[in-house]
């Protein structure tokens, strides 16, 4: 059998002394879809450039071993050639667009293959339709959402008609619903056009819906699992130790086992966990407790009589008269709140948080923070009330240590000596980088970057903690640890925490209270249980509720409470036969 | 804010011309501005028809509004020097304490904001009609490697990026109470940028990086000539009576540049209106 790519003892260093592979053995057969899952630096990145030559051609280090695609060698072949064979498509969708329309940036591949003019229109045409940017042939790529450029750059690759596609965790940076579509379009790539797909992903949910061949788990350089994908996704120890998370509907099968309940096979997708369950219940092996848990508890959404620390009244914003960004916005929050605000790309969550951290001033009403408005304060005087810790740490580290980093802050605030040293202790302490004190912040991975964007905020001491999008460029492991921290400073150190986040399960994990965006206005105010129990209105700003809890939305007929929000609760609301 | 000569898709006289045309404006027109037309009645002509060109092609004010209030800062200070210390200035309109105020000062500066009307209008007629991927065709036909004109294409693509980046890290940094707006001249000189800075070298690398490998999969440099999806709109009789009005104009200057020393003849000149010598 002939593999489209065959690695064999694949050792690789990058030319800063990192070893990021080691004895890589791997054979991929063409019309195979493949997700390659680990932790950030797991290598799986490495591993995408390694296959259409960016290393070692680009990047230099040391390679081992041998990589064939079609039978021929990545370091006998330019990356041009390569580039006929293997399309590979990149992270970050503002990086791989050249061209001031989508047509053109579709054709620039292939244009550079020489392709006669004739069969590049064709090549091109098809390559839009199955991208799905019918419509937006004629459109600037920058004006369009993340999800339609990463489909803009997939449609690229596509009209190059390479064997193989490489997407190096290609839905990093989009909403859920450029996610899904994404990933729709690469399915149907697969399935109706038997383009072989090697695909990095971090959103283990997403990936079991998709008819995938192989996941393959990457540790440290090393394959430490390979096989089908409900098979490799059940190994829930491994998955835990190596930092990928499992998937909802096998943690619940698993957790259904070993509460002794016969569970035969893997549901790997949400209707096999529903028939699941609801055969189980029919047969009565499951039965459902009452009033577990409440539709709309009490405590959850406390309605404060106490006067709101930030006040909303009534605002407007856009950046240019045509789109207004924000529409009439009214909120409050109050102390001790734990909110997540979410929807879809573009519905001005971020746009909100600069207004409110005075980084924008509002068109029309205004912003009272601690009964005060923001249009009389600056952004400097407004970071001492509410910090806001923004999505990228490159774009503020710039210290030579990571001590000096978090004090530069505090220095601007002209604070004394000895009060700058202890609250930079205290807020390392807190994230857990004060054994790193003295390391340059550009030597840390980029999960205790951000972690040090945390403390710079936390230092600097404000009643109010602002967290724009955790997830981005984040692995499983590092989100959580990053809303732990979180989760500690409203818990111990009493600060209202807002998180604008993509993560569902992240808000059902930690927020007490959902703010819904859509197209500049607050669809949805509420608490959790209350807001994800709405699935139609979600739907409106492309979110929908996380797995576990359309699970129990579709076995409402049998009593089970829809505003479940975790696979604890689903387990807990269930009475085992004789438990 | 930056400046952001970006495309702007419209359906304009200017817009369907072909790039070569455009580019034979932007060669030409502000030769005859900076080098030919050297009193004021001609520069305001020749700013006159550039501006015209401009208008044509129907462009927002608001677009080039950075633009505008360049020009219009700098020619300022240029009028107000000019207006006092030009040193062939001999009648006085006004005095200000010890400084004289001349009529001559008045006119070069004049001229000289005259003059950069003229790039104000030149330069986004070019800019902001064309479709980077025509101008890259034009220049391919004009022999110039694609690798030279796609160096072009990148700086138009990389400048916005980078002038996105450097607008969140201004902002990262004002969240840190770094308030550049606050600082006195010599602390900002001191302290203000290197906060800016640092992060902006180190991300826009990682960004041209990004690009690199964004570049190389899509097979960029593999062959000397390559083959183009577009065409640039063709040359019509409408390219051919613009061409006429540039050339036409240009070579007209030039000898009445050799005659007079600048556009008009003497007689279409008010007596104030001498030609400036450098």
């Amino acid at each position: 059998m002939q593999s489209v790519i065959s690695i064999r003892n694949l050792t690789y260093t990058y030319p800063t002394g990192v070893k990021a592979l080691k004895g890589i053995n791997l054979e991929i057969e063409r019309g195979e879809y493949v997700v390659i899952m680990g932790a950030n630096g797991a290598g799986k990145t490495t591993l995408c450039y390694c296959l259409n030559g960016i290393i070692p051609h680009i990047i230099g280090g040391e390679l081992q071993g041998e990589i064939y695609v079609e039978g021929n060698r990545t370091t006998d072949h330019s990356i041009a050639e390569l580039s006929r064979l293997v399309g590979l498509c990149i992270q970050n969708p503002e990086g791989q667009l050249f061209c001031q329309t989508v047509r053109a940036d579709v054709a620039f591949g292939a244009e550079n293959l020489c392709v006669p003019r004739d069969e590049l229109a064709e090549r091109v045409a098809s390559s839009i339709k199955v991208c799905r940017l019918e419509g937006l042939e004629n459109r600037s790529p920058s004006d369009l959402s993340g999800g339609q450029k990463q489909r803009v750059a997939l449609a690229s690759i596509l009209a190059m008609r390479p064997r193989v596609m490489v997407l190096d965790e290609p839905t990093s940076q989009l909403d859920p619903i450029g996610t899904s579509e994404l990933l729709s379009v690469v399915r149907n790539l697969n399935k109706e056009h038997g383009v072989t797909v090697v695909m990095t992903e971090h959103k283990s949910d997403e990936i079991l819906e998709q008819e995938v061949d192989r996941v393959i788990l990457l540790h440290k350089g090393e394959i430490v699992a390979d096989g089908d994908p409900g098979e490799v996704l059940s190994k829930a120890d491994l998955l835990e130790k190596i930092g990928v998370k499992t998937p909802q509907v096998i943690e619940l099968a698993r957790r259904l086992k070993r509460n002794g309940i016969p569970v035969e096979g893997i549901p790997t997708n949400i209707n096999e966990a529903r028939k699941l369950l609801s055969s189980l219940l029919d047969r009565k092996i499951l039965e459902v407790k009452q009033k577990l848990p409440p539709p709309s508890s009490i405590e959850e959404s406390k309605p404060s009589s106490e006067e709101p620390i930030i006040k909303i009244e009534d605002v407007y914003f856009s950046y240019t008269p045509e789109s207004p960004a924000i529409r009439g916005v009214s909120l409050q929050f109050h102390s001790g709140e734990f909110v997540g605000i979410i929807g879809q790309n573009g519905s001005g969550k971020t746009t909100l948080a600069k207004l409110i951290v005075g980084l924008l001033r509002p068109d029309r009403g205004r912003i009272l923070i601690f009964g005060k408005d923001t249009r009389e304060m600056t952004p400097g005087e407004i970071c001492k009330k509410v910090g806001l810790a923004m999505q990228n740490p490159d774009h503020q580290l710039f210290s030579l240590s990571v001590k000096e980093e978090v004090e530069f802050g505090l220095r601007n605030l002209n604070l004394p000596e000895e009060e700058i040293e202890r609250r930079t202790e205290s807020a390392l302490k807190l994230v857990g980088l004060w054994e790193f004190r003295d390391m340059p912040p550009f030597t840390l991975d980029f999960g205790a970057r951000r972690k040090l964007t945390v403390a710079i905020v936390t230092a600097m001491d404000p009643p109010v903690i602002f967290l724009d999008e955790p997830t981005t460029a984040q692995d499983y492991r590092g989100r959580y640890e990053i809303m732990e921290i979180m989760k500690d400073l409203n818990e111990r150190h009493g600060k209202t925490v807002i998180v604008v986040t993509h993560d569902m399960e992240i808000v059902a994990k930690y927020c007490k209270r959902v703010v819904v965006m859509g197209q500049g206005k607050v669809l949805l105010d509420g608490s959790t249980r209350e807001v994800f129990s709405k699935p139609e209105i979600l739907e409106q700003t492309f979110i929908k509720p996380p797995p576990i809890t359309r699970l129990a939305q579709g076995l409402s007929a049998y009593g089970i409470s829809p505003s479940i929000l975790s696979v604890d609760e689903l387990i807990s609301s269930l009475k085992f036969e004789g438990g | 804010m930056g400046i952001r000569l970006e495309y702007i898709p419209k359906n304009t006289v200017i817009h369907r011309l072909n790039p070569l045309t455009k580019i034979i404006f932007v060669l030409l027109v502000p030769i005859i501005g900076f080098i030919f037309a050297n009193d004021a009645i001609s520069a305001a002509l020749v700013s006159a028809y550039a501006l015209a060109w401009l208008a044509l092609a129907r462009i927002p004010i608001s677009r080039i509004k950075t633009l505008i209030i360049i020009v219009l800062a700098s020619s300022a200070l240029f009028m107000v020097v000019q207006l006092f210390f030009y040193w062939r200035g001999e009648t006085v309109i006004f005095r200000f304490f010890f400084l004289k105020a001349t009529l001559e000062g008045l006119h070069i500066g004049l001229t000289i904001f005259l003059k950069m009307m003229v790039i104000l209008g030149c330069v986004p007629v070019l800019a902001m009609t064309t479709r980077i991927d025509h101008f890259a065709i034009t220049l391919s036909k004009l022999k110039i490697p694609y690798q030279l004109s796609f160096a072009l294409i990148t700086a138009v693509r990389f400048l916005p990026l980078v002038s996105d980046i450097y607008n969140s890290i201004l902002d990262a940094q004002r969240l840190r109470a770094h308030d550049i707006d606050r600082m006195s001249f010599l602390t900002k000189l001191r302290k203000a940028y290197y906060p800016l800075i640092v992060p902006l070298f180190i991300t826009s690398f990682r960004t041209a990086d990004e690009l690199q490998i964004a570049l190389e999969s899509r097979a960029f440099g593999a062959y000397k000539r390559r083959t183009y999806l577009e065409t640039p709109p063709r040359v019509t009789v409408v390219d051919y009576i613009a061409l006429i009005s540039v050339i036409s104009l240009f070579v007209y200057s030039i000898i009445a540049y050799r005659a007079w020393g600048t556009i008009l003849p003497p007689w279409l000149r008010p007596s104030w209106a001498v030609p400036l010598r450098y």
